[in-house]
């Protein structure tokens, strides 16, 4: 696995960022055509909100995951962000509920977004606490519930 | 007095700015709120709902087609773009990404140009900032007074705090808030990183998130919870004029003072979390 990851923001001002996040945007710009990753799978993990997708962030992605909560912000967010990325290309999109504490919550949000969810990961402590102390919930917790829904929803993408 | 709220994404910041905002109103203030996070969310903490949150024109989308015709000020566009919620806050929305390349964020009409251009003398001025640090590095003098720095005891948002407290620096007061604290250990992790600067404690509180998730503001549902009367203690330390070099009134506009004493304060610790 490789990991490649955006410039920070430090306190030299804006500067040095802008460089940062302008070269960054060219690298994933070119993804597609890098020969070197011709046979990877790439992950793109983007900010909360509607931001990145609108300077098109993500432009390798052949395949878009929109993780939703069961609460209202999350759900308003989550149409914001179709309505942008319906707008620029026809990707074809995945429904995830996380947080989920029963099948209300499931049930509410695909009634909002009228389609099924692809996957649903449960609330569960195990996640908070590896999130506190800064440890990969895989490592951390690696029979959590959480981890076998993400495990069923990575067999669901794969079987598309 | 211009506030500005901060911190990394979801730590909770438009839960303490409406809900601040709401109860400084009913203190007497005279707020407005202004929603600075281009995917805007505070009309919701602030009790408006859901629908008419996403049905607010945003300034600079409002100035870019050209609804502005009979206001060139920035405290035209509070009037024209803004609208009431209650208690009387004002609520603007500086900003809103709902296109696909909607222009540069800095440029233009950007939350922090709005921010300086607002009048804070007189009144409060509620900044909810996009997560992150970006505004914060983009901040120049008199667009803020007050940094309340969201911090959740978690990894991830202390190394955003961080980040954060080194680019404030000496340059504004700035008040960390340890929200979703559940004991002392985790009050203890958001402490170490405050560096001196004073740390006010909002507890994790279930009737909070049970608001959000319907859509509600937590001062409407949950307003005896645990969680909103500990923002109603930060709301009677800023109005006594946290911050204020003098014991000038809290509405007059504020210099930049000395850092705050590492301190904290009493009945606010852990001790009073349960
Ligand atoms: N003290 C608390 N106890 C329990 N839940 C809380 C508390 N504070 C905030 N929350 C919950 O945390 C979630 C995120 O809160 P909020 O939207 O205020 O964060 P934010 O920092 O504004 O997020 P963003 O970066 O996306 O704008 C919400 O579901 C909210 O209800
Ligand atoms: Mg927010």
């Amino acid at each position: 696995m490789r990991l490649l990851q955006a410039g920070k923001s430090g306190t030299q001002g804006l500067t040095p960022v802008m460089g940062a996040v302008n070269a960054f945007h060219a690298v994933v710009h070119r993804l597609d055509a890098a020969d070197g990753f011709a046979d990877w799978d790439i992950i793109g993990d983007l900010p909360g909100g509607p931001r990145q997708l609108a300077f098109d962030w993500a432009p390798y992605a052949s395949r878009f995951v929109l993780v939703v909560e069961p609460t209202s912000q999350s759900m308003l967010t989550g149409r914001r962000i179709l309505r942008l990325v319906s707008a620029r290309r026809s990707t074809s999109t995945a429904l995830v509920v996380n947080k989920v504490a029963g099948r209300k919550d499931v049930e509410r949000v695909e009634s909002f977004f009228g389609t099924p969810a692809l996957g649903t990961i449960p609330a569960s402590e195990d996640v908070r606490r590896a999130e506190a102390i800064g440890v990969a919930l895989l490592d951390f917790s690696p029979s959590s519930p959480a981890v076998e829904a993400i495990e069923a929803l990575v067999e669901r993408l794969l079987a598309r | 007095m211009k506030i500005v709220v901060a911190g990394k994404g979801g730590v909770g910041k438009t839960t303490i700015a409406g809900t601040l905002a709401r109860l400084l109103a009913r203190r007497g203030h005279s707020v407005l709120a202004l929603d600075a996070d281009s995917n805007p969310m505070l009309g919701i903490s602030l009790g408006i709902g859901p629908e008419e949150t996403d049905a607010l024109v945003a300034v600079r989308q409002g100035l870019e087609t050209g609804e502005t015709e009979h206001a060139r000020s920035t405290e035209g566009f509070v009037g024209r773009f803004g609208r009431d919620a209650p208690d009387a806050v004002r609520l603007v929305v500086a900003s809103r990404i709902e296109r696909p390349d909607p222009g540069c964020p800095c440029c233009g009409v950007s939350p922090e140009r709005l921010l300086g251009e607002l009048e804070g003398a007189g009144r409060i001025v509620i900044g909810d900032l996009e997560a992150g640090v970006g505004t914060l590095l983009r901040l120049r003098d008199g667009q803020a007074d007050l940094v309340l720095l969201v911090v959740q005891p978690s990894a991830k948002s202390i190394e955003v705090a961080r980040r954060a407290i080194e680019i404030v620096g000496s340059r504004l007061p700035l008040l960390v808030v340890a929200n979703r604290v559940r004991d002392g250990s985790d009050f203890d992790m958001v402490q170490a990183v405050a560096d001196g600067h004073e740390v006010v404690v909002v507890p994790e509180d279930s009737e909070i998130e049970r608001a959000d998730q319907d859509g509600q503001a937590p001062i409407d549902t949950a307003a005896r919870s645990p969680g909103v009367r500990a923002i109603e203690e930060l709301a009677a330390l800023l109005a006594r004029g946290y911050a204020l070099p003098s014991t000038a009134s809290p509405l007059a506009p504020m210099a930049p003072g000395p850092a705050p004493t590492p301190r904290v304060r009493q009945g606010l610790g852990p001790a009073r979390l349960h």
